[in-house]
């Protein structure tokens, strides 16, 4: 009787194909993987398995007589960036951020906001910051020199193109000129701005600083403390205006965070202060409408290698949320058993498939702890002679995903990438420097879209993915071995406390598609030192690495109940 | 000492004078010389970038790798701007 195993994953559907004669061992024919379709344990997900099947089968010329699934339980894996809702009055400071690498001049200064036509008439008697709008870099020169020559007391520039530096060479090579301000055209003529540019490679301290900003400002004491979100919304940026508008009150709205309500009741906030509970403590979530099995959340990493990225990064205030929930139909199983002419059959538990699956690597013998890491959950499963236990903690590789991606602003497929594959920086058309500060040479130069970029770098096909974050590699391979290290690491942890604790000097299997990254595997090995384990990764069936374990395994479990 | 430069090969006034603008605005030495082609004046170029004209376009050559422009583009500020940048080290701005 030919039979499939079928493990539907949340990112990733693997088939095990495998012959039965009763009395001997399973013969394994095949293992196929693809992306799972629509959400896991769901009838959209049927497709996914339907078509992995057909390919397996077109291969043997025998369809099989039975599937066998897990017992399934979906997760659903998101992450909210709070600050997003947030409403913060910056106490009638309005502000811009330049995105110019190419500011003029150095130094902080005030003045009222004026066209540079207006310059044509009588000096004004105060400081003046002129707006440049889009005319040629030599006119505009003459313009502003000829005022300055009349008596305009001209303390800073905003220009509306990449003109700045050319335009403050011919004017005054230190006067503090920010460039490529896009709405320069919506600045309130006639209101009191103050502009500063820091140094190369600085950031600015005055407008970043609410006491300084106000004294630049003229605010009384009361608005200065009510400018603190403005300051704050300045630090690490080269160069900045601030323009003092209509007062206001300066405070902030915070958004509410989502609750989680426990078993005995109580709740907790899912916000960056807080930790999940112990596993299975969360019965409930705002805003999920299902009977949950547990739910962890984590923040963005910290990082103490730069302390503007740590401030922009805490004020994000982005929670990534993992929930596991009581599946309420058999979406899955009806799908399949109308649109396939096999028996379909709830098999087995996933992890009492990933142990069976996991023990057919190479040298176990019989695995007694399997840790399967997949996309939605870290399962574990502990088979010794005091009994048997099994947990599923909420969050795993999509959960990382995620996180990379808002580290990254990128949307979750390529996250996905940039959490596997190693990054690269590339310094010119022939240099790239890797995450350990070694470099590699290039016979052909790289693209001209890369230059400079952080980018993700595919070794084997030599692509590069140039993405628009402005982190070094050393720090971004930090941050991304952290957001492994603070969800699959740290749900570990939970789980493993779940089932009261590990037996130093065992063997631990891990296994599942977030065993395949090594980086995954330190982490775990680094998380579990004071276990003393023994952790190995697994090897299926000795030819399939940690993949496919329950697939494989729901063959086996069935073949010996056969 | 003469500071190391990326070398434009053009006689033509706006083409220097833009690509000039883009190299003072982006604080990067640009040498300016008589037409050759753009992997000539890379070759000259002690940063090894060279700006000429190239099929009626403006190329950015680099003295090493393939004899390829490198990148190939019409406006001579916009060109001077990713030849600046590609000597300064900084994104180009360009998308693939």
């Amino acid at each position: 009787m030919l039979v499939a195993g079928v493990d539907v994953g949340n990112a990733t559907t693997e088939v095990a194909l495998a012959r039965l004669i009763p009395g001997r061992e399973p013969e394994h024919l095949s293992v196929t993987r693809g992306p799972t379709t629509g959400a896991k344990g769901t009838a959209e997900s049927a497709q996914g398995v339907l078509d992995l099947i057909e390919r397996a089968s077109r291969r043997l010329g025998e369809q099989p007589h039975r599937i066998l699934l897990a017992d399934l339980h979906p997760v659903e894996t998101g992450l909210r960036e709070l600050s997003a809702d947030d409403t913060h009055d910056l106490g009638g400071v309005g502000i811009a951020r330049p995105v110019s690498a190419t500011p003029s001049g150095v130094g902080a200064a005030a003045g009222q906001l004026i066209d540079l036509e207006d310059l044509m008439g009588e000096p004004l008697g105060l400081p003046v910051v002129p707006i440049v709008g889009p005319i040629d870099y030599d006119d505009a020169a003459a313009q502003l020199n000829a005022a300055r020559a009349v008596g305009w007391n001209i303390v800073a520039l905003v220009v509306t193109g990449d003109d700045g530096v050319l335009i403050g060479n011919r004017v005054d090579g230190s006067l503090p000129i920010i460039d490529e301000v896009a709405d320069a055209a919506t600045l309130p003529r006639g209101a009191w701005a103050a502009v500063e540019v820091a140094p190369l490679g600085g950031a600015v301290t005055q407008l970043a600083d609410p006491l300084r900003l106000a004294v630049l400002l003229s605010l009384d004491p009361q608005r200065a403390r009510g400018a603190r979100n403005a300051a704050r919304a300045l630090v690490g940026h080269r160069a900045a205006i601030a323009v003092r508008r209509e007062a206001s009150g300066g405070g902030s709205t915070r958004e509410a965070a989502r609750m989680a309500t426990l078993r005995d009741g109580s709740t907790v906030a899912i916000d960056i202060g807080t930790r999940p509970p112990g596993l299975g403590d969360v019965i409930a979530v705002d805003g999920v409408d299902a009977t949950l099995l547990d739910a962890f959340w984590t923040a963005l990493p910290r990082t103490e290698d730069n302390a503007a990225l740590a401030l922009q990064l805490h004020q994000r205030r982005a929670v990534g949320l993992a929930v596991l929930a009581e599946r309420g139909d058999t979406g899955l199983e009806r799908a399949l058993a109308e649109r396939s002419d096999a028996e379909v059959i709830v098999a087995a538990a996933e992890t009492a498939a990933a142990v069976a699956g996991a023990s057919t690597t190479p040298g176990a013998g019989h695995a007694p702890i399997v840790i399967d890491i997949g996309g939605g959950t870290v399962d574990l499963h502990v088979e010794l002679a005091g009994g048997t236990r099994a947990v599923a903690a909420a969050g795993a590789g999509v959960l990382v995903d995620r996180i990379c991606g808002a580290l990254l602003g990128i949307d979750p497929l390529r996250a996905e990438r940039a959490k596997q594959l190693p990054s690269v920086h590339v310094e010119t058309p022939f240099i790239l420097r890797h995450e350990d500060g070694g470099r590699t040479f290039l016979t052909h130069p790289a693209p001209a879209h890369t230059v400079a970029h952080l980018c993700v770098s595919e070794r084997r096909e030599g692509s590069l993915d140039p993405l628009t974050a402005d982190l070094a590699p050393e720090l971004w391979g930090r941050l991304r071995r952290a957001a492994k290290r603070d969800v699959i690491a740290g749900n570990l942890r939970r789980a493993i406390d779940a089932v009261g604790g590990l037996p130093p000097g065992e063997l631990a299997i891990l296994v599942g598609g977030c065993a395949e990254d090594a980086e995954v595997v330190d982490e775990v090995s680094l998380e579990l030192t004071d276990l003393d384990l023994a952790i190995a990764r697994g090897n299926v069936l000795g030819q399939h690495g940690p993949r496919a374990a329950v697939a494989v395994g729901l063959v086996l479990l069935h073949a010996r109940g056969a | 000492m003469s500071p190391p430069t990326v070398v434009l090969a053009s006689d033509d006034a706006e083409v220097i004078r833009a690509v000039a603008a883009a190299f003072e605005e982006e604080a990067v030495p640009l040498s300016v010389v008589a037409p050759i082609s753009a992997r000539a004046a890379a070759l000259r170029s002690p940063l090894g970038i060279g700006i000429a004209l190239h099929d009626g376009a403006l190329a950015i050559a680099l003295s090493t790798g393939p004899d390829v422009p490198y990148v190939i583009g019409d406006d001579p500020r916009r060109m001077g701007r990713f030849a600046a940048r590609l000597a300064a080290r900084r994104p180009l701005g360009v998308t693939a």
